[in-house]
């Protein structure tokens, strides 16, 4: 298989994962105990309001005919309208998604680096104090609650030097970028662990072989071998583990903004629940399982450059 | 045979790492203080006291009272009752289902194959925890739901391990002369090829408990999970927040409570892994 017909087959894969995402989306309203017009409106409301929310929701239509509404209009664009805000979903989506992009980008930079430094650090004393104590770090890492390690962040350096802001994003770029540094470590600490323990493993792996030792023999310093002969294979270790860990990621990251305050898609998305806002629910949850899948499959593509085996699958 | 008996015994002379001894005793003083604690702490977990707020520890409430004058230490003990066995069940049932499923994929494959792991990629599609998160809310609040939801996501990772070792197992001779004594091809795949694959899925099982714990507290946290007035570590961490600059140990205690947890079953896990590898 060449590699166009790969990623061509890769594109095809998607469609059908796509549609089936939005059946589950879809489905979210019709595992709601009882009458979902009822459960949205709440007790109070009156019959003529419960039947308005029945009919704006299409829900005295088959399902059949519901999902064919709903992915003829998100096609379009149109993700329906919040019951609580009368807002568009989409625009809701737009306005929300700045702080958002940017947790998940400083993030993962913050993660990778973490990773990257840790792991190399470990592998290269394998077996010695530093490696053992760099595990045991590891362990304790992955059982640490991400909002706490954020509370515990805002009080030994935010509430201490009064560098950064408690709660919010700050205005213009710098105040973005002071406001996003706290949420991003908190990230890296929670999702980082997991990608160390892999690209540990597959660097020690990488430091047995004889490549490494003949590397030595002709005078080699270590920072080029691992720069020169390493690194390649490093970084599909870390493709595979952003790809591989970007669903918890984004639950990481709602928790995060929840934390933080941050008017990101998170906090959207905790809001519409604690309001029983269903289109916006099923909105924020499309956007993000149609960024997973992209990520999954940018992933894919990403790998199939790097290391073109894949591809003869 | 003989020599398989004889590694087993070996094995069993061969005493556990030390992780895995860690980990059993902070697993064991968890269990020890979750069933002994509430009856030995003379206070009631859920009784407010509006004139005894977000008292500091004294000789009385040993650390302190919250924000609505309830015992904190009497809070964070009873919380183990709550979190460790919802997280246990939430793992348990996910195990059960996903393990029997990747087995029948692996083992019989063609049709059953393709159905498990398809299915299992749309799950994988999702970020699975927001998936949770969302589940959790349509199906409302609380334990039940989060178990169920847990089961709907999480049987994915014991169907992928599973499906693996038993396609690993199934090529075996041991397997080919089971069948060639005339067992049922369901007797092979349940009394000779599974229990092989046992061990595996109990050590996915209890880091999968710690992963079921950070997300039962974090729902909390967001609102969606365990309900007040019961006391749950995510929910106390939430709760304590807003009192940082004063009473941080609100916020900072139970979150300790999930952090020597899951680093004691995590430990338990490894420690497992190694001695059975080794």
């Amino acid at each position: 298989m060449t590699r166009s017909r790969y990623i061509l087959k890769r594109l095809l894969q998607t469609i059908p994962l796509i549609a089936g995402i939005m059946v589950l989306v879809m489905l979210l309203l019709h595992v709601v105990p009882g009458d979902p017009a009822r459960a949205i409106g709440g007790m109070a409301a009156s019959d003529e309001t419960v039947e308005q929310i029945r009919e704006e929701l299409g829900l005295n239509r088959s399902f059949v005919a519901q999902y064919i509404a709903y992915v003829g209009n998100a096609l379009q664009g149109d993700l329906g309208i919040s019951t609580r805000s009368r807002q568009p979903v989409t625009e809701i989506i737009g306005e929300r998604l700045a702080p958002t992009l940017w947790l998940l980008t400083a993030g993962m930079i913050l993660s990778i680096v973490l990773a990257s430094a840790v792991s190399v650090l470990a592998a290269r004393n394998k077996d010695r104090a530093a490696d053992y104590a760099l595990g045991g770090l590891t362990v304790i890492g992955l059982s640490m609650p991400a909002y706490w390690v954020g509370i515990m962040l805002l009080l030994l350096v935010a509430l201490p030097t009064g560098a950064f802001p408690i709660s919010g994003f700050g205005k213009g770029f710098w105040g973005h970028l002071n406001a996003i540094i706290l949420p991003a470590l908190t990230f890296a600490i929670a999702i980082s662990p997991v990608m160390i323990r892999a690209l540990r493993a597959k660097l020690v792996a990488l430091y047995r072989n004889d490549f490494v030792m003949m590397s030595r023999a002709v005078g080699l310093s270590e920072s080029t071998i691992l720069a020169r002969h390493l690194s390649r294979h490093a970084a599909l270790v870390l493709i595979t583990m952003v790809s591989v860990q970007v669903g918890p990621m984004i639950f990481v990251g709602v928790v995060i903004e929840k934390t933080f305050a941050l008017p990101g898609l998170g906090q959207a998305l905790v809001n519409a629940v604690a309001q029983r806002d269903f289109p916006v629910v099923q909105g924020i949850t499309l956007t993000t399982a149609l960024f997973v899948t992209f990520v999954h499959l940018g992933a894919d593509i990403f790998t199939s450059f790097v290391n073109p085996r894949t591809v003869l699958e | 045979m003989m020599a398989r008996i004889a590694q087993r015994a070996r094995r069993g002379a061969r005493p556990l790492p030390m992780k895995a001894r860690i980990g059993l005793t902070i697993l064991a003083a968890y269990i020890l203080a979750g069933i002994f604690g509430p009856m030995l702490l003379p206070f009631d977990p859920d009784k407010t006291d509006i004139l005894r707020r977000l008292k500091p520890p004294s000789n009385v409430h040993w650390l302190g009272t919250d924000q609505l004058g309830r015992d904190f230490l009497t809070r964070l003990v009873v919380a183990i009752r709550v979190d460790l066995p919802i997280a246990f069940a939430a793992a348990f049932f996910p195990m059960v289902i996903g393990t029997a499923l990747g087995a029948i994929a692996g083992y019989y494959g063609k049709l059953a194959d393709t159905v498990v792991s398809r299915a299992a990629d749309l799950v994988q599609a999702f970020p699975v925890y927001v998936f949770l998160l969302v589940l959790v809310f349509a199906l409302g609040a609380g334990a039940t739901s989060f178990i169920v939801a847990a089961t709907v996501i999480a049987w994915v990772g014991y169907a992928r391990l599973a499906r693996g070792e038993v396609m690993r197992l199934k090529s075996l001779e041991f397997v080919e002369a089971a069948r060639v004594t005339g067992l049922p091809e369901r007797v092979i795949l349940t009394t000779h090829v599974l229990p092989n694959a046992l061990p595996q899925t109990l050590i996915y099982y209890m880091s999968d408990v710690v992963l079921m714990v950070l997300v039962l507290s974090s729902l909390s946290f967001l609102g969606v999970g365990i309900q007040p007035p019961t006391a749950e570590w995510g929910r106390m961490i939430a709760e304590g927040q807003p009192f940082l600059r004063s009473h941080w140990w609100l916020a900072a205690a139970p979150g300790l409570m999930l952090m020597v947890f899951g680093t004691g079953l995590s430990l338990l896990a490894d420690g497992l892994d190694d001695w059975l590898r080794s």
